[in-house]
């Protein structure tokens, strides 16, 4: 593989993990812009673990733990506020994050971070593999049901005892999980932290994908990271136009797919269909 | 025998508009009480009551003796409290059988069930279960459907199904016939005949007097948040109150209202035939 596609591959792998951690609140409808912030702290914690001679493996662990730790700390009282405002205060904390790191000169502030163990691009793809197992099989318990139920009417699904806000807590804790993955993966591949890059933007591309991809299957993300990863690489020959043919794409998908690329009616029409019971 | 639901003096205002007004209902345990009324009586007030979205200004709810008025909104299905919405609240991304299983939800417990795959071996027993009531209640053919896009009676009866999967103590039926055509109707009146479990006490809001007649042996009429009758189906009906909160009446000032004044062709007519 040459050096080009393996940077593709591992900024795919990094972007559809991301994806994840944006598509766990947000199939119980709550809007993350926290993401970017979930994953410095997964990257950052990992590089430091790493750099006090933690194993890559553990590390990476620790990073996960961390930021899922801050997700639980964080949506307890963020979760209180609804729709916008609880996107707001999300924002607010990756911005919070940002502004520490980049002040704390243990952590190399503005300097950046130099991280030691360098991960290659195919245990990458296999930690995906696991993200994207566990979302499938919690989107096949009672509680992925929950979560599309409180997406869909959350009022109405607490009639049935669903602990919505429980629900939207355990989401959203794990989603900063994902993103602490994502973070640590990001980490040990480029080798080199620097608070900076962990913006809003990075958090306004993880729900994009999630979006575009579809939130009524656990595949949605996977199917709108790789689209929208490869697309403006695909596009890249028609150099600066590229960004208009990525907004073009955008759009046309938002016309033409409202509810994501991969629907369940979509699944229902196939022909070959699993059956439920 | 003893009543399973108790509403004693119960009050609700919302500002300075009085919804219901020191209403006392009692429900049998095992009977199906139907409960009419014409639009704005405070019916569905009472089911928003009884699952706690509202609460009373006034007065308490008893349920086999004991008040349920601080149990708040998602603990009340936990007292065995099931019901329909009169809009309908199916998860339009759900389908059939996932709908009717999200009715479970309170029996099935522990964090380890509720991680533990639909389609799996541990949840074989309640998968079947709700493939029975599915059974029962005609939606055998459409449990792998998706809830968006089924026909407003189908739509109905997961609402139904999904609350009796429930096991309630009381089940809540707001307005099950609204929408349906007739045939839909005399469907629905037969299915839920033969479906509701004897021991589950039933309330049921409905305009439809005919349904009432057929499923309920206890029926209460409201209007404007007061109870304006009680007692059997037939006799609740035909009562003159129920009929005139239903339709009106007549006000002595039309009936000795004066004859219209003549239009300007009549009175010329008139005034040619004087001259």
């Amino acid at each position: 593989m040459s050096g080009y596609a393996t940077q593709i591959a591992a900024i795919l792998i990094i972007n559809v993990v991301a994806a994840y951690a944006a598509y766990m609140p947000l199939a119980c409808g709550q809007l993350n812009l926290g993401i970017a912030g979930f994953m410095a702290i997964g990257a950052y914690t990992s590089a430091v673990l790493n750099g006090h001679g933690v194993p890559l493996g553990l590390s990476i662990l620790g990073g996960a733990c961390a930021s899922t730790i801050a997700g639980l700390a964080v949506s307890i009282p963020v979760l209180r506020a609804r729709g916008i405002y609880l996107t707001i205060a999300t924002l607010a904390f990756s911005e919070v994050v940002a502004a520490v790191l980049l002040n704390v000169n243990a952590l190399g502030g503005a300097s950046g971070f130099v991280v030691n163990d360098h991960m290659s691009v195919a245990p990458m793809a296999a930690v995906m593999v696991l993200v994207l197992a566990a979302v499938v099989w919690l989107s096949s318990t009672r509680f992925g049901l929950c979560m599309t139920a409180v997406r869909n009417d959350g009022r109405g699904t607490a009639v049935f005892g669903v602990k919505v806000r429980r629900v939207e807590i355990a989401a959203l804790t794990i989603g900063a999980g994902f993103a602490g993955v994502a973070g640590a993966l990001y980490a040990h591949h480029f080798n080199y932290l620097e608070a900076q890059h962990f913006n809003v933007l990075l958090s306004t591309y993880a729900v994009l994908y999630a979006l575009l991809g579809g939130l009524q299957t656990p595949v949605g993300p996977l199917i709108g990271a790789l689209v929208f990863t490869l697309v403006p690489e695909f596009l890249r020959s028609t150099d600066q136009w590229r960004y208009v043919g990525f907004g073009v794409c955008i759009i046309l998908l938002m016309l033409l797919r409202p509810e994501g690329l991969l629907t369940r009616r979509l699944i229902h029409d196939l022909p070959f269909r699993r059956r439920l019971a | 025998m003893k009543p399973l639901l108790f509403l004693h003096g119960i009050t609700l205002t919302f500002g300075g508009l009085s919804v219901i007004d020191n209403l006392d209902i009692q429900v049998r345990k095992g009977s199906r009480c139907g409960l009419i009324g014409p639009n704005g009586a405070g019916k569905t007030t009472i089911f928003n009551l009884l699952s706690g979205v509202y609460r009373a200004t006034a007065g308490e709810i008893l349920l086999d003796d004991e008040p349920i008025d601080d149990v708040p909104l998602d603990r009340r299905i936990d007292l065995g409290i099931g019901r329909t919405f009169q809009n309908l609240r199916l998860m339009k991304h759900l389908t059939v059988l996932e709908n009717i299983m999200l009715g479970q939800h309170r029996l099935v417990g522990s964090w380890a069930r509720i991680l533990a795959p639909l389609g799996g071996r541990w949840n074989r027993a309640w998968r079947d279960e709700a493939m029975e009531v599915a059974e029962t209640l005609g939606l055998r053919d459409d449990v792998d459907r998706l809830a968006q896009g089924l026909s407003y009676g189908v739509q109905k009866r997961i609402e139904i199904a999904r609350a009796l999967v429930g096991r309630p103590r009381l089940l809540l039926l707001d307005e099950p016939a609204a929408g349906l055509n007739s045939s839909e109707r005399e469907e629905l009146v037969t299915v839920l005949a033969s479906s509701l479990p004897r021991d589950t006490t039933v309330l049921i809001v409905e305009h439809d007097t005919g349904f009432v007649r057929t499923l309920c042996d206890h029926t209460v009429a409201l209007n404007f948040g007061r109870k304006i009758a009680e007692g059997d189906p037939a006799s609740v009906c035909g009562h003159p109150l129920v009929v005139e909160a239903y339709l009106g009446k007549d006000e002595p000032i039309y009936r000795n209202r004066p004859q219209p004044a003549l239009s300007n062709e009549a009175a010329f007519q008139r005034n040619d035939n004087a001259a």
